[in-house]
């Protein structure tokens, strides 16, 4: 009964079935990751990792929608499980604090699809080096101010990651987006789009190789393809020339 | 020769290069990222890229909040 008006929609008919089987591994918790982990759970994703080594800040309640007053002080992760285990008592949640270099490969440790859900340009670019060189399938989603930006790589196909590169060959491997800000219904309109693209990859629809860039003020999406930098230094040595 | 700059009709120098149009419109390479014609153009190619008569070119913002 749970999945049965999901399952009116054509193409996510069977979705939950498909995601019961299934684990996704995201990084962050916070106005993006949050938002996101619930819609997953919610559509039957039931094994998830995620990883959030911040605790929770007043100024986080605007917009972190897993999150209330009596967290403060609290880990994300552990806040993050929590109310994922309270809108499905099935879902197992894997937390992990800060992802690494030395922990990714437990962190990504059976995930059929790692989403960087952070909020901050080095960890985007660890993520999406340390995805490329195990080739996991990656989504990116950030959001500032009124403006979002999400993208999906399938490391897992050399064929398409040789075409279509990695984030750092869009952002450039010294990529220093500047801080502008945010508001809970930009980081919800992104966390969804997230999601989206998440569920659509998992009922079998070809997303990858394109950037959307989300003008949310003006409700306008603009789509690119993605093109690999033959030099970039994080992926040229897993996908080659 | 005439172009499309983010949506609206612009004018760029013959030989023009896409980091050329770019520097001309003050915009800083870091933060951003280009497209021409529907296709991210990678930062490192900016500089030999050069632009067509009828081209759109797209440049923004790389967000990077969450």
């Amino acid at each position: 009964m749970r999945y049965a008006r999901q399952r009116l929609i054509k193409e996510f008919e069977h979705l939950d079935e498909i995601l019961a089987q299934k684990r996704v591994a995201v990084v962050g918790t916070g106005g993006l990751g949050g938002l996101c982990c619930r819609m997953l759970t919610g559509a039957g994703l039931l094994h998830l990792t995620i990883a959030d080594d911040d605790v929770i800040e007043d100024s986080n309640l605007h917009r972190q929608v897993l999150f209330s007053e009596a967290d403060i002080g609290a880990s994300k992760s552990a806040c993050a499980k929590r109310e994922l285990e309270r809108l499905d008592s099935r879902v197992q949640v894997r937390t992990f604090g800060r992802v690494s270099e030395d922990n990714f490969a437990d962190f990504a440790q059976g995930a059929d699809l790692v989403m960087d859900l952070s909020d901050n340009v080095a960890t985007r670019l660890l993520i999406n080096r340390m995805c490329a060189r195990s080739r996991t399938d990656f989504i990116h989603c950030s959001v500032a101010a009124s403006e979002g930006m999400l993208a999906a790589f399938k490391f897992s196909d050399r064929k398409s990651a040789a075409r279509h590169g990695c984030y750092a060959c869009l952002a450039g491997a010294d990529a220093a987006p500047v801080f502008r800000g945010i508001t809970g219904p930009y980081a919800g309109a992104m966390s969804c789009a997230a999601a989206t693209l998440a569920l659509r990859y998992f009922a079998g629809e070809d997303v990858f190789g394109r950037v959307w860039l989300y003008d949310l003020k003006n409700q306008k999406i603009r789509s690119f393809a993605l093109h690999r930098d033959p030099q970039c230094p994080d992926c040229s040595g897993s996908f080659g020339n | 020769m005439r172009v499309t700059f983010n949506g609206k009709e612009d004018e760029a120098a013959d030989n023009t290069t896409l980091l050329d149009f770019i520097t001309a419109k003050g915009i800083k390479a870091e933060g951003s990222a280009a497209a021409c014609d529907g296709d991210v153009v990678p930062k490192k190619e900016w500089g030999s890229f050069k632009l067509k008569e009828g081209m759109s070119i797209d440049v923004f913002n790389l967000v990077a909040g969450g």
